[in-house]
């Protein structure tokens, strides 16, 4: 084994700090909801905030199950900090509970929903023939399987890779690995598409688009890396994985950012084609909907700054293995990634206007609270590498040709 | 009769990345090695800038994707306007697809065709091959070459510099045309 300092893998972070941002995340989220319950616009700010940081633990989820099904070796690195980053899901579970409580305000096809009040619910053809999927019982079964899914891919992954951190034992990464290559991969993949659909494509039930499920993990993925990135470069700058991550793990990281700015770019522009082409009024009404007053900038906003960008940024070699640029660019790419969310369940409330509300802010600093401080907790449980494992080496000595 | 250069035979790839390191040490620019597979580290030690192919591809596929757009737009707008289901005659989100597709294309011929004017292919014959033992390159041999175009050349100096980083069977290459 080779020597490393402990102090570049031991993250120390005082527990009972993480604990009080956590808790104290969860009471402003608890009180917002209590004043905000009988406004409908506070369910759509919380939808937005809540699904754009659970798209970051979804995204890790799937590069996690990746690793360990094709056994990838650069990687096993920065492999731990995905772990954590995955193991937020159980902090994020019972979060879910306001939408549960406040679909009759977020989602038409709900009889109750006060649009209903005055227009005849019988009479829309599209919607009765939706009500098969989309009812109450079977969304409320359907965010049940997904959470349980979520949270045991979850806790196996983590503490399975905990096991092996004591033991060493080998037959714990192949247990992980057959675990990833399983149908499970196959599972995640459809719940992580059905959420999509569930949560904010189903916003507008007149609406759909085949897409949609590749739509949301594009994002989620792309959030992800950019959150991986970001927090790698953040903990070498304080002084941690010196000399375990190198210039060339960042190169690799850089080159997904792109990979996948122009993957995600590929399908929302996917998306608009078909819709374009065909020209059905069903469909065209959503990217309507998003052509109104200052909607029309996002929309502008989004293929320039998500796609354009951080493409001729990212292109080049140079800016992939610079470190500051890089970081910069994880920072826009998270910041695109809330718009982008944004641009997709905010115009069903906000018909004329993009409009970012208290709401909207008390959301989004409750639950990045919840999630560093969860983040932080959680890191420090555990070494910021998987010592034990014989890989670590090679990830550590890994270089691009 | 015109001289090529001058060829040693080294026994193994570490020895072969070793000898380029001194080689270059030493100032010489127009040398080559040559071994039966890739050599990781090899570019490092000869001293090889990265290949500007890259840049090559960058502007072909600009060219193309610009050139797509440029053809669609003057034709559907200019040359022969057309009503398709309704839709303006510039109606550039018809046209992307076209466009990406051209920048493919052209971003695939500047890789193959710069990849062949860097590389100097199709070439058909090399003045190397002239050696009789250079064939055993192809399984088991590791072959450095100095040219004669190198400016710090001097045949004597050369053969007792390679001699000296352990260098054997050296061979000095005439083009025999």
């Amino acid at each position: 084994m080779m020597n490393l300092d402990p102090k570049t893998y031991s993250y120390v972070s005082k527990k009972s700090n993480n604990l009080i941002l956590i808790a104290v995340g969860y009471i402003a989220l608890l009180l917002t909801w209590f004043f905000g319950s009988s406004d409908k616009v506070f369910y759509f700010s919380y939808l937005t905030s809540y699904f754009y940081w659970l798209s970051i633990i979804l995204g890790g989820m799937f590069f996690v199950m990746v690793h360990y099904a094709f056994s990838a070796t650069w990687s096993v690195s920065i492999r731990r900090i995905m772990e954590n980053t995955i193991m937020l899901i159980p902090l994020f579970t019972l979060p879910f509970l306001p939408i549960i409580f406040g679909m009759e305000k977020l989602f038409k096809w709900l009889p109750n929903h006060y649009y209903w009040k005055t227009h005849d619910f019988e009479a829309d053809y599209l919607i009765q023939h939706k009500l098969a999927y989309l009812n109450e019982d079977s969304f409320i079964f359907r965010a049940f399987l997904y959470f349980a899914l979520w949270n045991i891919i979850a806790l196996f992954i983590y503490f399975n890779s905990m096991k092996h951190d004591k033991s060493g034992d080998i037959k714990i990464l192949e247990r992980l690995r057959y675990f990833c290559m399983s149908p499970m991969g196959v599972f995640f993949f459809i719940s992580l598409t059905f959420a999509g659909l569930d949560w904010q494509m189903s916003l507008d039930p007149h609406w759909y688009s085949t897409m949609y499920g590749v739509y949301t993990f594009a994002g989620a993925f792309l959030a992800f890396l950019a959150f991986l990135t970001f927090t790698i470069i953040r903990l070498q700058d304080q002084g941690y994985l010196r000399g375990i991550v190198s210039i060339e793990h960042f190169h690799d990281l850089g080159k997904y950012l792109f990979a996948f700015t122009v993957f995600y770019c590929y399908i929302a522009g996917a998306q608009f084609y078909f819709i374009w082409y065909s020209n059905i009024p069903e469909e065209t009404i959503w990217y309507l909907h998003r052509w109104v007053g200052s909607w029309k900038i996002i929309s502008v906003l989004l293929i320039v700054g998500k796609f354009f960008i951080p493409f001729f940024i990212l292109i080049f070699r140079g800016s992939k293995r610079n470190i500051r640029l890089l970081q910069i660019m994880t920072i826009w790419v998270l910041f695109m990634h809330y718009i982008d969310i944004n641009f997709i369940i905010m115009p069903t409330v906000h018909k004329q206007d993009f409009y970012f509300g208290i709401y909207d802010l008390i959301t989004m600093l409750s639950f990045s609270l919840i999630f560093v401080g969860g983040f932080k907790y959680i890191t420090s449980r555990s070494n910021l590498v998987p010592l034990n494992d014989t890989e670590l080496i090679h990830s550590i000595n890994h270089r691009n040709h | 009769m015109s001289k090529y250069g001058v060829i040693a035979k080294f026994d193994n790839p570490q020895s072969l990345v070793h000898a380029a390191e001194q080689v270059r040490n030493e100032g010489f620019t127009k040398f080559d090695c040559h071994s039966p597979f890739p050599i990781h580290g090899m570019d490092e030690a000869m001293g090889l800038k990265r290949s500007k192919l890259g840049y090559v591809i960058g502007v072909m596929g600009l060219t193309g994707a610009l050139f797509g757009f440029g053809l669609q737009t003057w034709i559907h707008s200019i040359e022969y306007p057309m009503n398709i289901s309704g839709k303006p005659y510039f109606a550039y989100p018809a046209y992307a697809i076209i466009t990406f597709e051209l920048m493919v294309l052209f971003s695939a011929f500047g890789a193959v065709f710069g990849m062949m004017f860097f590389n100097r292919i199709p070439r058909f014959h090399h003045p190397v091959f002239y050696s009789e033992k250079f064939s055993d390159v192809s399984s088991d041999a590791f072959y450095v070459s100095i040219e004669v175009d190198d400016p710090k050349y001097n045949e004597n100096n050369v053969i007792d510099f390679l001699k000296n980083i352990g260098g054997t069977e050296i061979e000095v290459l005439t083009d025999e045309s």
